[in-house]
């Protein structure tokens, strides 16, 4: 399938790769998610400060879980990675190592731009 | 007892009879009871006795599942192809709503954010397609597959699971997951439509129809 980057003025090479991998090369699709994703993301970091600050790997646990996949699927694979960090670490209920992924993947969060 | 009545609150109650309050099977209660989802403790004989105030509280929140269905569908039964999402994870009901207008626009779309929830959602709306996660709040995917499929009901259902883990990861679920079609997250743009389209009476949208009405 050819793939469709109208409403891309300049896509990154990691979203051109995201567009023609995860959604089939429907870039409409994909702004679509993403414009649904950042708003979520606000609401995921305020979520995931409470459950730091409260020491809550459960929770930290989850939020990591969820987030892996939906960046992935965004094409931020970096930050994916430190989602899957942060998951890995609180599974084994180490609270400080998860505390600092969580700091990186808050900030990584903060800093995305819409494409 | 039937389902309806009040429970004696006072008492704790076998596995047997959670399953009946439940409408579950009884190995999904024991295994609920091993991960903790059900306040319980064991005989001397190791026969697991489990808090009705507990039950009660997984009950509660099946009641209040019906909300969980998004604006636009109701859970009433209509005549148009069903699907339930049962999934908490924000982004995914996102992704998937999104991916249903654009090429299912003539499917009923209804979403649950939990186990408890998804599982009475089912019994309702009687879905023709299920799309389950693995792990999820209240009861895990796993077991609330295992549960679906030990009702007869479940015969006029497809069922897809769409999940996070990777093939390693999933190894624990994989009682559950015989003969199902599985589906890596990051694949489901690729994957969900071609199995909507063989399982869904609706003629799909091909891309770009929804761009162009």
């Amino acid at each position: 399938m050819a793939t469709r980057h109208r409403e891309l003025a300049d896509p990154s090479p990691g979203v051109r790769a995201a567009i023609a991998n995860n959604f089939d090369g429907d870039a409409q699709l994909y702004l679509a998610f993403a414009a649904s994703c950042a708003a979520q993301f606000a609401r995921d970091v305020s979520a995931g400060q409470s459950g730091c600050d409260a020491g809550d790997l459960a929770a930290l646990r989850g939020l990591a879980h969820n987030l892996k996949s939906a960046l992935t699927m965004l094409g931020h694979d970096e930050l994916s990675a430190v989602a899957q960090k942060l998951e890995s670490e609180a599974a084994a209920g180490d609270l400080p190592s998860a505390k600092a992924s969580w700091r990186e993947l808050r900030t990584g969060l903060s800093r995305l731009q819409p494409p | 007892m039937s389902s309806d009545e009040t429970p004696d609150l006072s008492e704790d109650c076998t596995t047997l009879e959670a399953a009946r309050l439940l409408g579950m099977s009884v190995r999904s209660v024991q295994l609920m009871v091993d991960r903790g989802e059900l306040e319980a403790w064991k005989t001397p004989g190791g026969h697991r006795r489990i808090a009705r105030t507990s039950l009660e509280r997984l009950r509660a929140s099946a009641r209040s599942a019906s909300p969980s269905t998004r604006p636009g569908s109701t859970a009433a039964r209509s005549a148009r192809p069903r699907v339930l999402l049962i999934d908490d994870s924000v982004h995914f009901q996102k992704l998937v709503s999104l991916l249903m207008q654009q090429r299912f626009p003539d499917v009923e779309l209804h979403i649950a954010d939990d186990g408890i929830a998804g599982l009475a959602l089912y019994g309702q709306l009687q879905p023709q397609v299920l799309i389950v996660d693995i792990l999820l709040p209240g009861i895990d995917g796993a077991t609330l597959i295992t549960s679906l499929r030990s009702h007869a009901q479940f015969a006029h259902s497809r069922l897809v699971v769409v999940t996070s883990l990777d093939e390693p990861q999933r190894a624990p679920y994989a009682f559950a997951l015989d003969q199902l079609p599985v589906i890596h997250k990051p694949r489901l743009v690729t994957e969900l439509p071609e199995l909507l389209m063989k399982w869904l009476p609706a003629r799909p949208l091909e891309q770009g129809d929804a761009a162009a009405s």
